[in-house]
């Protein structure tokens, strides 16, 4: 049976003005105990959710107070949008009443009427214009798994090492392998076997591939013809430009920091309208499908255009509410969700270091971004005001949840690689590899 | 609108304007004092300042330096007391201005539930700390008497804390490990590149010079006080000062008993060498993993490593030589950071400081440390001294994202035993894992051994602005 796909859920609905303060406050008791561990939160206890990697709330505001708030659900999940509903209706009913409940237009009868929830939830589902995962299709529950099957392992070597030191390498991976299968019933381990994916992907891939081939040879004709007219209005675009001017540092007024470095991974939850035009609005959505392309075919382990720290990333946009504005006035909005391992400025210095190109690639097509120069040139080169600019642009998170607090995105990818390889024959190079990743 | 920086293009520095602690060790200068002031009066703090200018030591060629050398550094808190105005304070990076212990969570120190650091002395509690006073002379004597003269020069308004004397500078720490092999080599620094130096940009340590991405960061500006282009800046650094206690004791005994444990003719010096990543002379476990070839110095050329090889003979990108949560390949990761190797050059490049540590406390040799009774197991340690442009992306960075780090290169929920920090003794056990074959060795449950006791985060001006923040706050235009 093929694995539940990654898939990214972005509820994004209004809140009714009067109710923001009661939405903050039930957000505020979530956040203030968000297993429930501590009997604080009778809101959400975020422990029960089923499938999920990673969740959060935000409430997004519009800095210039045109638009009304906004509250984002941002869910990494397993399997169909549908059936995840279903299960948050079915364990999780009052504590939807309670947060979306301040939202406009949400059924009268709540979560327990399943069908207006799951009707009213799909939506205001927003499509995420690209989505990363950096362990592609591996649920949770094999996430969790593996991890328990690797630091059995880990117990195991520690416990024998001085008797396992002595054995050549075959025989030390027979015996690893007898002691988690002993204890597989008791400590309800799941060994059985399972291929790697790579080939999936690559078919896919090579699908992705070709799909761009063909349809670029058949609009190509429509490209050179418009193409120069495309650059030209381009460049005229990114001349006429205007950057943010950070004459110092971005301060950190909103305590984001605070928040920040309690668990291995941290949050980001950006923010920016979308610069007005349909051309900016055309380019950021295919730059956006191009990335999602990539992601879901080639950066499918441990990284995306070599940004190692993501463990889930998506980008949306959430359109402006006024189709009655003309298009050139309309404000549409770019949010961008990072589940990121380490800290701020190492997540952000490697967006810089290995991504400049991809990123003010999507970024330069929003307002106040550094200049860019050919779509990907420039822009984020600057790194000083890149992160000023990234600060400027990031709003507080009032509910983050982790479903991996101790594990970056190359544990994640070690325990599966690890767990994958236990019941299958091995040559003997493959056996030393093994050995060398415990 | 920012004014443009001021020189771009112009990357001789200017070394007559900088304070000599950036470019010069004071290898010579064996003992030193670091004075922490409160400056209780504004305009007295001004006057003092004015007067102490004229005895700080500037950067220059070589010869024969003088007997004395002063250094001074201001925080964050400093900065304001001295009455700068707002548009100046707001240009400072917020890390000076929020000063060290309000990122001692993310530093990795033992907080409590109000992320305030624990333990810690310095400053003394319910005292400000605004400027640091670094004193350094060759002889003891030498250093007292340039302390009570620096002291008795003080006026009124400017308040000592209790000195923090150093110990006889030395090329091994407490634990008895050579320190300081891998400084990087400045351009435009004065002493020659050694074998191995990584080279990095002017602007990585001096403010108002090109840095590793190619541009002139913003600096604070401070109008009206002569200063070129107002620029605050220029030619100053920013000095990160820690006190870490080092428990010598525990941590010989610790490797001793381990070692016991393992048997099979493993040493405490060798267990001890993976979690610092060398030997105690200094020679990496790159170049000699089994033995130490040199116990007395460092050989030349101790510092000229790579992790990564085409030669697998030679090739050490899974730690099998020197373990990847080591000590000091967690702080340089060099060429294995990631990526291929010329790219992890470039990306560590960005995250380099220059250090200038001084031990404390007195000496003990490493044979004899197992024996010291936990009263004698105290009052010895690091002054931590770091140099950059960027508190942030330098020190901070490297504390960090990769000695902190719980995942730094696939290394599984552990910290760097030696500096890492970390939750406190017993939440979650410190380990480190050391890569062998057949299978790994793994040190768990490895206690503290560093415990921080303070410190502060200070901007070092060049010396016209040292003397342009005196004229400030002696009569602020």
């Amino acid at each position: 049976m093929p694995p539940p796909r990654s898939t990214a859920l972005t509820v994004v609905a209004p809140i009714i003005p009067a109710r923001r303060d009661a939405l903050a406050a039930a957000l505020a008791e979530i956040a203030s105990d968000l297993d429930g561990s501590d009997g604080e939160n009778h809101v959400l206890p975020l422990g029960v959710l089923p499938r999920t990697h990673f969740i959060r709330w935000v409430i997004v505001d519009d800095r210039a107070r045109e638009l009304p708030p906004v509250l984002a659900m941002e869910a990494n999940i397993d399997g169909p949008v549908d059936a995840y509903l279903r299960d948050l209706a079915a364990v999780a009913a009052d504590g939807m009443d309670r947060l979306f409940g301040c939202c406009v237009g949400y059924p009268a009868g709540g979560a327990r009427d399943v069908l207006a929830f799951t009707r009213w939830m799909r939506r205001h589902a927003r499509r995420a214009e690209a989505f990363y995962c950096a362990y592609r299709d591996v649920p949770k529950a094999q996430v969790d798994n593996d991890r328990k099957v690797h630091d059995a392992i880990r117990e195991i070597v520690d416990a024998r090492r001085a008797e396992l030191a002595t054995l050549p390498p075959r025989r030390v991976m027979e015996r690893i392998r007898a002691e988690v299968r002993a204890r597989a019933a008791a400590d309800g381990l799941d060994l059985s076997p399972q291929p790697d994916d790579d080939d999936r992907f690559a078919r896919a891939f090579r699908r992705t591939v070709a799909a761009a081939v063909a349809g670029g040879l058949v609009a190509l004709p429509a490209l050179l013809a418009v193409a120069p007219l495309a650059a030209a209005t381009l460049r005229w675009k990114e001349t006429r430009d205007r950057p943010a001017v950070f004459p110092h540092p971005v301060r950190d007024r909103s305590g984001l920091q605070h928040d920040e470095d309690f668990i291995v991974q941290n949050q980001l939850t950006n923010v920016v309208d979308v610069k007005p035009g349909w051309f900016r609005y055309g380019l950021l959505r295919a730059v956006l499908y191009g990335i999602d392309r990539l992601a879901r075919t080639y950066y499918v382990h441990g990284h995306l255009g070599g940004i190692t720290s993501i463990h889930f990333a998506r980008w949306v946009i959430v359109p402006d509410p006024r189709p009655w504005r003309p298009l050139a006035r309309r404000r549409h909005r770019l949010l961008f969700f990072s589940n990121y391992d380490a800290s701020w400025e190492s997540y952000l210095g490697e967006f810089v270091d290995r991504a400049a190109g991809g990123l003010t690639a999507v970024w330069s097509n929003t307002e106040g971004f550094p200049r860019a120069r050919w779509l990907k040139e420039d822009g984020a080169d600057d790194e000083e005001a890149f992160k000023n600019w990234a600060r400027s642009i990031q709003i507080p998170t009032q509910v983050w949840w982790s479903g991996a607090r101790y594990s970056t995105t190359q544990n994640v990818i070690d325990d599966v690689w690890i767990r994958r390889r236990m019941e299958r024959d091995l040559s003997d190079q493959e056996i030393e590899a093994w050995l060398l990743r415990l | 609108m920012a004014a443009a920086p001021v020189g771009p293009g112009s990357d001789v520095v200017e070394h007559a304007d900088v304070q000599a602690l950036a470019f010069h060790a004071h290898k010579h200068h064996l003992h030193a004092a670091f004075v922490p002031l409160t400056f209780a009066d504004r305009a007295a703090a001004g006057a003092w300042l004015a007067d102490v200018a004229s005895r700080v030591s500037r950067s220059g060629p070589g010869g024969r330096a003088p007997d004395e050398r002063v250094q001074v550094a201001i925080t964050g808190d400093g900065l304001r007391a001295l009455g700068l105005p707002p548009e100046t304070l707001d240009a400072m990076p917020q890390e000076l201005m929020d000063g060290m212990a309000s990122r001692a969570r993310l530093l990795g120190d033992v907080v409590d539930e109000l992320d305030r650091p624990v333990g810690w002395s310095l400053p003394a509690p319910g005292r400000a700390l605004h400027a640091l006073l670094l004193l350094y002379a060759r002889t003891p004597p030498a250093r007292d008497d340039l302390l009570e003269r620096e002291l008795g020069l003080l006026p009124a308004g400017v308040v000592a804390h209790p000195s923090e004397l150093s110990d006889a500078l030395r090329d091994r720490e407490h634990f008895g490990f050579a320190d300081g092999l891998s400084q990087p080599y400045v351009v435009g620094q004065l002493k020659d590149r050694l074998p191995g130096q990584d080279v990095i940009a002017t602007g990585e340590l001096l403010l108002g010079y090109r840095n590793a991405y190619g541009r002139y960061p913003e600096t604070a500006r401070l109008p009206g006080v002569g200063l070129p282009g107002d620029d605050l800046g220029r030619n100053g650094t920013f000095l990160v000062f820690r006190k870490l206690e080092q428990k010598v004791g525990a941590f010989w005994r610790y490797f001793e008993d381990q070692a016991v444990a393992l048997g099979g003719g493993v040493t405490a010096d060798w267990l001890a060498a993976r979690a610092m990543g060398r030997w105690r002379s200094g020679v990496s476990l790159v170049h000699a993993p089994d033995v130490d070839p040199a116990p007395a110095t460092p050989p030349p050329g101790a510092n000229d490593f790579r992790y990564v090889d085409d030669d697998p003979m030679k090739d050490d990108r899974h730690g099998l030589r020197c373990p990847i949560a080591s000590h000091v390949r967690r702080a340089n990761p060099r060429d294995a950071r990631g990526g291929t190797p010329a790219e992890s050059l470039e990306v560590v490049k960005r995250h380099r400081v220059v250090r200038r540590g001084r031990s404390y406390g007195p000496a003990v040799a490493p044979n004899e440390a197992a024996a010291l009774s936990p009263d004698a197991d105290a009052g010895r340690g690091l002054y931590f001294l770091a140099l950059g442009a960027s508190i942030a992306r330098g020190f901070e960075f490297i504390q960090q994202t990769w000695l902190t780090s719980v995942g730094f290169h696939g290394t599984h929920r552990e910290r760097d035993v030696i500096a890492g920090g970390g939750p406190p003794d017993g939440e979650e056990p410190r380990s480190l894992t050391i890569p062998a074959r057949p299978v790994r060795l793994r040190l768990h449950g490895v206690p503290r051994f560093v415990h921080t006791r303070g410190g502060a985060y200070l901007f070092l001006p060049g010396l016209r602005a040292l003397a342009a923040l005196a004229r400030w706050a002696a009569s602020p235009p």
